[in-house]
């Protein structure tokens, strides 16, 4: 049967108004009683950090900080903030920040609950499957969120730039808060970005081929019902923050959807241009995720018209009769990329995000390399006609 | 931005042969002595020995302390007396109960009254008795029939044999660690079950998909949509519902028949309360008013609050059409909001009678009296959930609509 149980309850969700100050009462009955707060770089200088200490620190009893992540999730990052959560004798992890910090957050936890002192231990041996001894771990995504707080993976850079990558229950965020307060001003190029994002991962997680349960696909039609109401609002008024939370719980939502029924060769591709090339994830998925809608022809198992059924009244389907319930998915991501372009200008192609010839066949290379069929397949379909 | 918590701690295992793992759970959940609750159907049919079997192998170290055999028909104080004296005096520390709707309850109350030390459950009539966990009582559900539903939601309805009225109590306690799927049970009950499940299910999507909640808006107290999420769970539950669930009655599948029940235990697990509405209490009412099951009272309570809500729903139920009969159906019906919204009440009740008549062959229409009906007017007064529905409490409405 199923391998393996982390006997952890599912993700609680604290969002809106107030979720801050909310969250002190429901982490308090949990039994945390002394927080490390793990925190990025750019949110601590961007007084998200401030925020948030201002919001539970008389209520919360934070008794380290470790705020030095980089925007790459490294070793020697989960390493340092090891040893100062068993320093400090901490019971409790709280992550605040984007993608790395929750990566270092999620890394200190499997540490913690398998007595390793080092990451790249990781580097030759596996997660323990069988222990029942948990962290919780809270995260308070900053900015638009990335999804990521919703997976179970892991993905840090050793010192020889070798990645270490987790994929385990073991690493699940138990509380995620999503206070309005953390969700900052940014660009309108990234809000384009995050939207198309968890547009993608949600329409990605409800056509997947792996059997997906009624919660998969309740988080993807929740992204995708926030996203279509707040997306162009959110890009025409970026200043409103209301647009801005819903924005960011429609990609928390479509993170849940996503993970939970990842498309592993779709994501390990992504995975491997950004490592090559420097690009932001975010949109390389977006173009990866243009070119299966564009490219795939929806002869997978899933059934087209239970998804039109499904995804259900909204703004940019429209149903005509004679046409197959692939082409009206197809028909709704299309119109809804060409709404956007009105707003924003976002990349189409990898070279828009300047990845040259070069790495182009350096990447098909890599992703080759193994001599998977399917993961040929794929490559052909989307790395070369760019 | 209105803050919102959703989660519910339920786990929902499925799939070949789940009830295999039984001890590797109990282990992780940390009990060593489980105390067994089933029904002396599931008896005779040998399943609770094979639970046993499962919780005591592997040389896990863990023990059965008892096997309570209950009835669904039990007096709720009765039941739990009986529950808590034998949990109790065995010495044990987890639970695992297969059955159906009231035993599933008594289990989880059972819990409730354990974990908190508080023998007395009618303390919790009042929602704002928390009651704080002082005793950690894993406790594992596996349900036999259709639709049950409380299997992993965190509520639970006790029977008050002095008012004869049935309480909800909402704990966060109540919800069950793990919800095992079981589809060799499931699928072996009988068809009239079976079907009984669908209408529960159906009762709850509908319920679910039009509650709204209290809040405070500027100075006065309004009542507004519930958090999205839980609108999504009764939206997925009701797309497709009507071919899955005449396809699942039709043709015998375990796979389909699994699928169905698991779309259903989702659906609780969303909804938890907050989408029990008037569905849910009417069925309750008129159950206790006549003294029959709560599921067949459901047929008659989803038409008379479907009619009842029409004129506040107009929107939702024309919303709820395209997700229940498919958009290609749909896109042939008026444009008009109110045409729509009267073609879902049409749908729902005509797929209500055809389920009725196909598939429950014993089926005899409850006849409600003059004092049925305003007793159970009385009734619903009682049930917090009716506060969920979102038209205003209006008893001789409610009466008009019994007739």
């Amino acid at each position: 049967m199923r391998g393996q149980y982390n006997f952890e309850s599912d993700i609680k969700f604290l969002t809106g108004k107030g979720a801050l100050r909310n969250s002190t009462v429901t982490l308090s009955n949990m039994g945390c009683r002394r927080f490390m707060l793990i925190c990025d770089e750019r949110s601590a200088k961007s007084g998200c950090l401030k925020s948030l200490l201002r919001r539970v620190d008389k209520k919360l009893n934070i008794v380290a900080q470790y705020r030095k992540v980089k925007e790459k999730a490294c070793a020697e990052d989960c390493d340092k903030a090891l040893r100062l959560y068993k320093e400090k004798d901490c019971d409790s992890i709280l992550a605040l920040g984007d993608k790395s910090a929750i990566y270092v957050a999620k890394a200190v936890k499997i540490m913690l609950k398998d007595g390793v002192s080092f990451m790249s231990n990781y580097l030759d041996c596996a997660v323990n499957n069988i222990s029942s001894n948990s962290i919780p771990l809270t995260v308070v995504p900053t900015y638009l969120s990335s999804g990521i707080e919703a997976s179970n993976i892991v993905r840090v850079w050793n010192e020889d730039d070798k990645i270490i990558q987790l994929d385990t229950p073991f690493a699940q965020t138990n509380v995620l808060v999503l206070d309005p307060s953390m969700c900052t001003l940014i660009g309108r190029k990234r809000i384009a970005s995050t939207g198309l994002n968890a547009l993608a991962m949600a329409i990605s997680s409800l056509i997947s081929r792996k059997k997906v349960n009624p919660m998969t696909k309740v988080y993807a039609l929740d992204a995708i019902t926030l996203t279509t109401d707040n997306f162009e609002q959110c890009l025409l008024y970026s200043g409103i923050r209301k647009y801005r939370f819903n924005l960011a719980f429609a990609t928390v939502l479509a993170g849940c959807a996503y993970w939970s029924s990842p498309n592993d060769l779709l994501t390990a591709l992504a995975d491997l241009i950004c490592d090559i090339s420097g690009a932001d994830y975010r949109d390389v998925f977006n173009i990866l995720f243009a070119k299966v809608v564009e490219k795939i022809d929806f002869k997978w198992n899933f059934d087209t018209y239970a998804l039109v059924n499904l995804i259900g009244n909204n703004q940019y389907i429209k149903v005509q009769d004679g046409k197959k319930g692939g082409e009206i998915i197809k028909d709704c991501v299309n119109n809804y990329y060409a709404e956007l372009k009105k707003y924003v200008n976002y990349p189409l192609k990898l070279k828009d995000l300047g990845i040259d010839d070069l790495m182009i066949s350096k990447i098909y290379d890599a992703f080759t390399k193994d001599g998977n069929a399917e993961k040929e397949d794929l490559a052909d379909k989307f790395l070369k006609d760019e | 931005m209105r803050y919102a918590e959703f989660s519910n701690g339920t786990k929902i295992l499925d799939g070949e042969n789940v009830i295999a793992d039984l001890h590797i759970l109990f282990s992780g959940l940390g009990a060593s002595r489980i105390m067994i609750i089933g029904d002396r159907e599931l008896m005779a049919e040998g399943y609770l020995d094979k639970v046993k079997e499962r919780v005591l192998a592997g040389g896990s170290g863990i023990a059965v302390g008892a096997v309570y055999l209950g009835e669904d028909t039990l007096d709720s104080e009765s039941a739990l007396k009986d529950l808590y004296f034998v949990y109790m005096s065995n010495g044990c520390d987890g639970i695992v109960v297969c059955g159906s709707g009231k035993l599933v309850d008594y289990a989880k109350l059972l819990r409730l009254a354990v974990s908190t030390q508080v023998k007395d459950i009618k303390k919790f009539f009042n929602n704002s008795s928390i009651g704080r966990k002082v005793v950690d009582v894993p406790l594992i559900t596996i349900p036999s029939k259709l639709g049950v539903g409380s299997e992993c939601n965190a509520l639970a309805v006790y029977y008050d044999s002095k008012k004869k009225i049935s309480r909800n109590i909402f704990n966060e306690l109540l919800s069950p660690d793990y919800c095992v799927m079981d589809g060799n049970i499931i699928s072996s009950s009988s068809k009239s079950s079976m079907a009984y499940g669908v209408l529960s299910t159906l009762g709850k999507a509908i319920d679910g998909f039009i509650a709204v909640h209290y809040a405070r808006v500027g100075i006065a107290i309004k009542k507004v949509e519930t958090h999205a999420v839980g609108r999504i769970f009764s939206k997925v539950a009701l797309t497709n519902l009507k071919v899955k669930a005449l396809d699942m009655l039709f043709s015998d599948d375990e796979e389909k028949t699994v699928g169905f029940a698991l779309d259903g235990a989702y659906l609780s697990k969303g909804l938890d309360s907050n989408g029990m509405g008037m569905i849910y209490s009417l069925a309750l009412a008129i159950s206790d008013v006549k003294g029959v099951s709560y599921s067949r009272c459901l047929p008659l309570a989803i038409k008379a609050s479907l009619k009842y809500n029409l004129r506040v729903c107009q929107e939702k139920y024309s919303e709820a059409l395209w997700s229940f009969v498919g958009w290609r159906e749909y896109s042939e019906y008026p444009q008009e909001q109110e045409e729509r919204a009267k073609g879902f009440v049409c749908c729902v009740e005509e797929f209500v009678d055809e389920v009725i008549d196909k598939y429950i062959k014993d089926y005899h229409p409850i006849i409600l009296t003059e004092d049925d009906r305003q007793d159970i007017a009385v009734n619903l007064s009682y049930n917090p959930h009716m506060l969920n529905n979102p038209r205003y409490f209006d008893p001789i409405a409610i009466k008009a609509v019994l007739k």
